[in-house]
């Protein structure tokens, strides 16, 4: 795998590492900031995601549809033989809870919370470990 | 309390733990081994964590109990090659590192140091003393480090 742009990779990497950690901080005082953390869990995983398709095409993708930008993950993923693709459902997961996490008039409850940590955490580790080429590439390790 | 009980290996193992649950925290989901052959089957060091899920930056943790000698810890540690290299200390309260053993003799590089304590409810608590600088590393380490990780599995890890 080569990566046709990996300024914009290591870009959106950065991004990516911003909203995990910032899951991550947020999440050891959990109950001020209940909402905020599963919404940096999606974000997190959108920007590794846009490292990776980025990486890989060249482009961004701009899909207004999220389950799209699950469908073109999963083209790439297959495309590229990759084996394990539990990183699909993680990623599809975490758009379609989205919309509810953002703008749903209920409040959350601490399990959908907890579920967004732990899939955002193991799309990251999913993508490193399928897409290393890519991301390794881009972070100068 | 039950420190005093544990033998010097169980606390030794103990304290490992506690920094490898400090370093899987500051990282970007890290791999990290236990008492890793690094960076041949002849050496070994404490705690040997890659960085995202072991396409990153590769550091490594000497854990220390006691009075040791730890300048000599320090230049042995300093020789590993790691991108990030750390001396860890439990129950070596006095030692104070001088700035200069801990910088790589080029300038790009510093030891950090961890210390590792004890609260009253008997739990490990491990924050930086130093803060590490990245060293420089032959790019031939990747190829080492990729072999190694797909060799041997993690002992902590998110799994995919």
């Amino acid at each position: 795998m080569k990566n046709l742009d990996p300024i914009a990779t290591q870009q959106y990497i950065e991004k990516a590492d911003h909203f995990l950690k910032g899951m991550q901080l947020a999440a050891l005082e959990f109950a001020p900031y209940r909402t905020g953390i599963a919404l940096l869990a999606v974000h997190s995983a959108i920007s590794l995601n846009d490292a990776i398709t980025t990486g890989i095409t060249g482009k961004r993708c701009r899909h207004q549809d999220h389950l799209a930008a699950v469908r073109d993950l999963e083209g790439i993923s297959r495309k590229h033989r990759v084996q394990n693709l539990n990183g699909i459902g993680h990623f599809r997961w975490l758009l379609t809870e989205k919309t509810n996490i953002a703008y749903g008039r209920r409040r959350l409850d601490d399990a959908l919370i907890r579920m967004s940590i732990d899939r955002a955490e193991r799309f990251h580790s999913w993508a490193y470990n399928y897409f290393k080429e890519i991301l390794h590439a881009a972070v100068g390790a | 309390m039950l420190r005093s009980v544990l033998s010097e290996a169980q606390q030794h193992s103990r304290v490992k733990n506690a920094v490898a649950h400090f370093l899987f925290g500051a990282l970007i989901v890290p791999k990290i081994f236990f008492d890793a052959e690094w960076p041949s089957r002849k050496s070994g060091v404490d705690i040997l964590a890659v960085d995202r899920a072991g396409a990153g930056e590769i550091h490594i943790v000497e854990v220390k109990l006691g009075s040791s000698d730890l300048p000599n810890c320090v230049r042995s540690i300093a020789r590993i090659p790691a991108h990030f290299k750390y001396l860890a200390l439990f129950g070596n309260g006095s030692y104070h590192p001088s700035d200069r053993s801990l910088y790589a003799p080029d300038g790009m590089g510093r030891v950090g140091v961890i210390q590792v304590r004890e609260n009253r409810a008997d739990e490990l608590r491990a924050e930086f003393v130093v803060r590490p600088e990245r060293f420089r590393l032959d790019s031939s380490y990747f190829k080492q480090i990729d072999k190694f990780t797909s060799a041997r599995p993690a002992d902590m890890e998110i799994r995919p």
